[in-house]
């Protein structure tokens, strides 16, 4: 029961609230990123829930009842064998077995997430708690897949595992004589594999982070309780780690089944192409123009698991969580590895970790060889293609675009970000969670349902304008380019200002609104200064991502060459153009040396730190 | 320098892992605090300036792409940056009169609808505007669209967008034929004389009922297969020298597949290759060689993709366009281009005048060039290896130095080749590309298990395994959606059902149905090659 007086209380406390709160500059930086998410990100959703739930003209679950009952998306049962040994050639084959586009995507994506984490938390452990001679070159290598270079790493993967000239069959089986058969991947392992490479140090840094917050103490009462070794670590470390752990997995799972670089290096094989990726990729737009309803279905149900996934993992460790933490930076002390440890670290360790970073090293040898067919070894050094990209100016056309639309993007990941931190941070009204959620949420979503779903909506609402993707003559790709890639990698400038703002307290700002500066005032001359650092490095990282962005580019930017940007031309020249693999690889060790400069700008001019991938 | 390289990538490491605690130790911020607001902090400026740059860069960016892409003197091009002069285009009348400039005056752009790659849209731009033709027309640039066949429609269907078609295969051109203008012009009489009317059987000038020409072929190609010598060795396999020799259990006898084919709904090419297969075959033994070929193969996404795996060692055969083949021989000196005995059939690619054409004098110039032996020197560039459909040009000094490439013209035509029809294959294009891709592609994996299980037979019980084969190779039986009948996958299903494909809805069903009955069959092939 409210009494009246109370109820006016309420009333009247709710007034000022809203007066504090609601000047024109924060209902801005509360409308502004609420009104691009309902209209870039959801409304295109859910205008795909509009083809894929409508069979004949009217409402149906008849798209979701024929992919979740055809054996060609779900197969419990499997087809072929996951390995054989081949006697003929002496070779171990290993291409996984088919078990339905679904299954198989999900198969494909549990086992890289297992053993990424796997890896992980081993890693995660030998750095956080031993020293070692050596460990900072490991940790080093332990970075390298980190460097994006979208496609030219799987082709390479794809290279090094080749079973008649690759580098690990030249190594194990015809010089070291260590493997008693020749290695054959291909088809849904040889994706795994290459996924694995590429996502483990995701895993490993978000473990690592979680397990150098554990309080040491913590694990001295369970020491002095009497556990030990693995007792210690399965009791006491691992659980504490458990938020790292699962963020990290959640991620790799996701990245994982959404991932199309892989399947398209790999799709010459059948079992590659079983994967819901690349058949959404493949087939939602046929060649005719027509959009596909059970690929829209696909694409529906691919959203479902990764957004249940994230709001499962947001419960676990938001993004608050980490960052209520405060405590002293506590004494951590560093065991000394013995020799077991120091044999298990250089002959276990080290291969893994150099062999993790060859497509890395081969993308570079690559980028600068004449040649590199049926041979182990690239022949020749040439600059040539790295000329080619700055001197050709149908190909630089490409790298430039990309730059053009990152830098405009950032305009709009500035204001998103800075809006949608601020008021998450300091507007405490109901619902702000939801825009909290939505904010973070495209660094869950498969890209790839995004760029679809872009497609569809720009196709239907934008129709026969510079906007319709399907009006082949005047498309423009640019505007939503630039609202995908702002809205597809804002978390990373997000989490960046968000920590900047959370540091600043709150009394600062409210001095300088007590002695009569507006809230923009405000914003300006007290927060911005204050959180400086954080912006550029946020908008930095979001800038590296943007032009390695692969999923709405080559969905929307394929579709005019003329305003391709550079990640639609790498998988072009990847499948075409004549000796193409260099130039690829050039522009990945161009995309890499960038990331590299980034890294170094963030770390010793803004002296900031350039944030790892975490939900 | 690697140890500075080396400290950096540490102090980056360290700042990754320590970034979430640093962040949150409260002693840095305020120290952060204190360190920022005790100088006038410059931050914001930069802040700022940082911004406004970005914005500022992209900007002029934009707009000087746009410039360059879009010269103010053609107004097709303007249409393309804002929709409201796109309206005012549709009134064609209003908009040729204003823009078709005396050849002379205005510089031209040409508008070229292509699918040609990159590599020929280059040599063009380079040979052609150097040339004094482009000088006579003040042509100053040319500009490509690349576009894939079905969408060629929505471009030519607006008049004034495109001066030029080239490049495509006859199949697309003669889809189209009531959007070309006639090239029996007086000023195109010496080239045309050049070149025969048909080569090895197949037209090279596309007569209308006038007499008028349509279309002229540009450069002609033949059909086949590059193998990799290496591979073949490696896994001890026979060079094949037919189609049918793709489609051999040795090749079901290797680890994994290292046959190469591209999917018919990406590859206008290898959707050629296929309707020779079926035409020289007939279309249900064809399709039989097809589902053994397919059983086979890796199938890629592009053509050029098969040429790269070729190239690269990743398959021992793929099938392949001539001049895809030659260029994997200059790359790969393992590799080899092989016309199939008696299979092939020698395409000639068209160029087309486009009605309706803005600057038609400069675009009738630029196809002639193209036929005349300078222009058809585009082909005897090294990365691009085709062959001319102009014979003089050989006698050129550059035409002598690609004695190569002469003596394949003339092993082109001398290779007895099918007797190919164009419109037949035609009425069942879309239905073979689909059902391909349900059957061939989606089903592949069953397919190819059963076809291995299949060959094992081959030795110890022959009988069986000519008996399975025979029912592995049959036309596909399924459950037609619309009647419920069961039906077979012949020539007249496939063209009734041709044009319905172009209903999603229908389509998805469609492929469904075919999907799953592939698979069942394959796996009833499977299921009694493995007992017993």
């Amino acid at each position: 029961m409210t009494t009246p007086k109370s109820f006016l209380d309420d009333i009247g406390e709710r007034i000022s609230r809203v007066r504090l709160y609601f000047d024109p500059i924060t209902l801005f930086f509360l409308f502004f990123p609420t009104s691009m998410f309902i209209l870039f990100l959801i409304t295109p959703l859910i205008g795909m829930l509009g083809i894929a739930f409508v069979y004949k003209g009217a409402p149906s679950l008849e798209w979701f009842i024929r992919i979740f009952t055809s054996e060609y998306y779900i197969n419990f049962f499997g087809r072929g064998v996951p390995w054989y040994y081949d006697e003929k050639f002496n070779m171990l084959v290993i291409t996984g077995s088919d078990y339905g586009v679904i299954l198989n995507s999900l198969i494909v994506a549990s086992i890289v997430t297992l053993a990424t984490t796997i890896w992980g938390i081993a890693l995660a452990l030998l750095f956080s708690k031993y020293d070692f001679r050596g460990k900072d070159f490991l940790r080093i290598l332990s970075m390298v897949p980190l460097l994006l270079s979208p496609f030219v790493n799987a082709l390479v993967i794809k290279k090094i595992f080749n079973p008649y000239n690759g580098f690990i069959n030249w190594l194990l089986y015809d010089t070291l004589r260590i493997l008693p058969f020749r290695l054959y991947i291909d088809g849904l392992a040889g994706i795994a594999l290459t996924q694995m490479i590429t996502y483990y140090p995701i895993v490993a840094l978000n473990i690592y982070s979680s397990m150098l917050n554990i309080d040491p103490s913590l694990e001295e009462q369970g020491v002095n309780l009497g556990a030990e070794g693995f007792t210690l670590l399965r009791r006491i470390t691992v659980p504490l780690s458990y938020p790292g752990i699962m963020s990290g997995a959640t991620l790799v799972f996701i990245f994982s089944l959404e991932d199309l670089t892989a399947p398209i290096v790999f799709h010459g094989h059948p079992l590659a192409k079983k994967l819901i990726s690349f058949q959404i990729y493949t087939r939602f737009i046929s060649e005719t123009g027509l959009r596909s309803p059970e690929i829209a279905a696909l694409a529906v149900f691919l959203l479902f698991i990764a957004l249940t996934f994230f709001v499962l993992i947001r419960n676990y460790v938001s993004l608050r969580s980490y960052a209520s933490v405060s405590r002293g930076r506590m004494m951590r002390k560093f065991e000394k590895l013995g020799l077991k440890g120091y044999i298990l670290v250089y002959f276990f360790f080290l291969p893994i970790l150099i062999l993790t970073s060859l497509p890395q090293i081969g993308v570079v040898l690559l980028a600068f060889s004449t040649r590199w067919v049926n041979t182990v070894f690239p022949e020749g050094f040439t600059l040539v293609n790295l000329i080619e990209i700055f001197s050709n100016p149908d190909v630089f056309k490409y790298l430039r675009n990309s730059i053009m639309y990152a830098s405009m993007a950032l305009v709009f990941i500035f204001i998103l970000a800075l809006s949608t931190a601020y008021v998450t941070n300091r507007v405490r009204i109901k619902g702000i969670a939801v825009l909290d959620l939505l904010s973070t949420s495209p660094i869950a979503l498969p890209g790839i349902v995004i760029a679809i779903s872009y497609f569809y909506f720009y196709a239907t609402v934008f129709r026969d304008t510079i906007l319709d993707p399907t009006n082949v003559l005047y498309f423009n790709p640019l505007p939503i380019l630039i609202i995908g890639y702002s809205i597809r990698r804002l978390p990373f400038a997000l989490r960046a200002i968000y920590a900047g703002i959370q540091q600043v307290h709150v009394n600062l700002e409210e001095a300088s609104l007590n002695i009569g500066a507006g809230r923009f005032l405000t914003v300006r001359k007290i927060l911005l200064p204050l959180i400086s650092p954080n912006v550029l490095s946020g908008l930095l990282i979001s800038f590296i991502y943007i032009v390695g962005e692969v999923s709405i580019s080559i969905i929307i930017g394929i579709l005019n060459m003329d305003y391709a940007p550079l990640t639609v031309y790498m998988r072009d020249v990847m499948l075409s153009a004549v000796g193409s693999q260099y130039i690829a690889a050039a522009l990945g060790f161009t995309l890499m040396s960038m990331q590299l400069l980034v890294i170094l700008i963030i770390t010793f001019v803004f002296k900031q730190r350039y944030a790892y991938i975490g939900i | 320098m690697f140890n500075v390289l080396l400290k950096y990538l540490l102090v980056y490491l360290h700042d990754i892992i320590f970034s979430i605690k640093l962040i949150l130790v409260s002693k840095y911020f305020i120290y952060d605090v204190v360190m920022i607001r005790s100088g006038q902090s410059p931050t914001t400026k930069y802040l700022a300036i940082l911004v406004i740059a970005a914005l500022v860069i992209g900007i002029v960016v934009y707009l000087v792409t746009t410039q360059n892409q879009g010269p103010p003197t053609t107004p097709e091009e303007e249409g393309e940056t804002t929709p409201p002069p796109e309206e005012g285009g549709e009134t064609p009348e209003g908009g040729e009169e204003e823009t078709q400039p005396p050849p002379t005056t205005g510089e031209v752009t040409l508008i070229i609808l292509t699918r040609h790659d990159t590599t020929i849209q280059e040599k063009t731009k380079e040979l052609f505007l150097n040339s004094e033709v482009a000088k006579r027309y003040n042509i100053v640039d040319i500009k490509f669209r690349p576009a894939s066949g079905p969408l060629w429609e929505s471009y030519l269907s607006r008049p004034g967008q495109v001066d030029v078609a080239w490049g495509g295969g006859p199949t697309l051109f003669d889809s189209l034929l009531q959007y070309w203008d006639d090239l029996n012009l007086p000023e195109m009489q010496d080239v045309l004389s050049e070149i025969p009317d048909d080569i090895a059987g197949v037209p090279v000038k596309r007569f209308g009922s006038n007499n008028e020409i349509l279309w002229v072929g540009a450069a002609i190609s033949s059909f086949g297969f590059t193998v990799n010598h290496d591979v073949l060795n490696q896994y001890g396999l026979e060079k094949p020298i037919k189609w049918s020799d793709l489609a051999s259990p040795d090749f079901a006898e290797v680890p994994e597949p290292v046959v190469g084919i591209a999917d018919p709904l990406r590859s206008t090419s290898n959707t050629r290759i296929y309707e020779i297969i079926l035409q020289a075959y007939g279309w249900e033994k064809g399709w039989g060689v097809l589902t053994l070929i397919a059983a086979n193969a890796r199938i890629y996404d592009a053509s050029d993709a098969v040429r790269e795996a070729v190239i690269a060692g990743e398959i021992a055969v793929g099938s392949t366009i001539d001049f895809y083949g030659y260029v994997a021989m200059s790359l790969n000196p393992a590799t080899e281009y092989i016309i199939p005995q008696g299979e092939s059939i020698v395409n000639a690619d068209p160029i087309a005048l486009v009605k309706g054409s803005n600057n038609k004098d400069a675009a009738v110039a630029f196809i002639r060039w193209v036929l005349s032996e300078e222009g058809q020197k585009i082909w005897l560039d090294e990365r691009i290896n085709r062959m001319p459909v102009n014979p003089k040009v050989f006698d050129t000094p550059e035409g002598k130095q690609r004695s190569d490439l002469k003596q394949l013209y003339e092993m082109t035509l001398n290779n007895q080749g099918i007797i190919f029809d164009d419109e037949r294959a035609l009425k069942t294009e879309l239905a073979m590309q689909y059902f391909f891709r349900a059957t061939l592609i989606d089903a592949q994996a069953e397919l190819k298990q059963a076809w291995k299980a299949v060959v094992q037979l081959r030795d110890t019980n022959p009988d069986k395994y000519n008996q399975l084969v025979q029912m592995l190779t049959a036309l596909l039986e399924f459950t037609d959606p619309e009647t419920g009948q069961t039906v077979r996958f012949t020539e007249e299903y496939a063209m009734s059902i041709n044009e319905k494909l172009k209903d999603p809805e229908f389509l998805d069903t469609i492929m469904q149905v075919w999907r799953e009955a592939a698979v069942n069959k394959y796996l009833e092939v499977y299921n009694l090659a493995v007992s017993g």
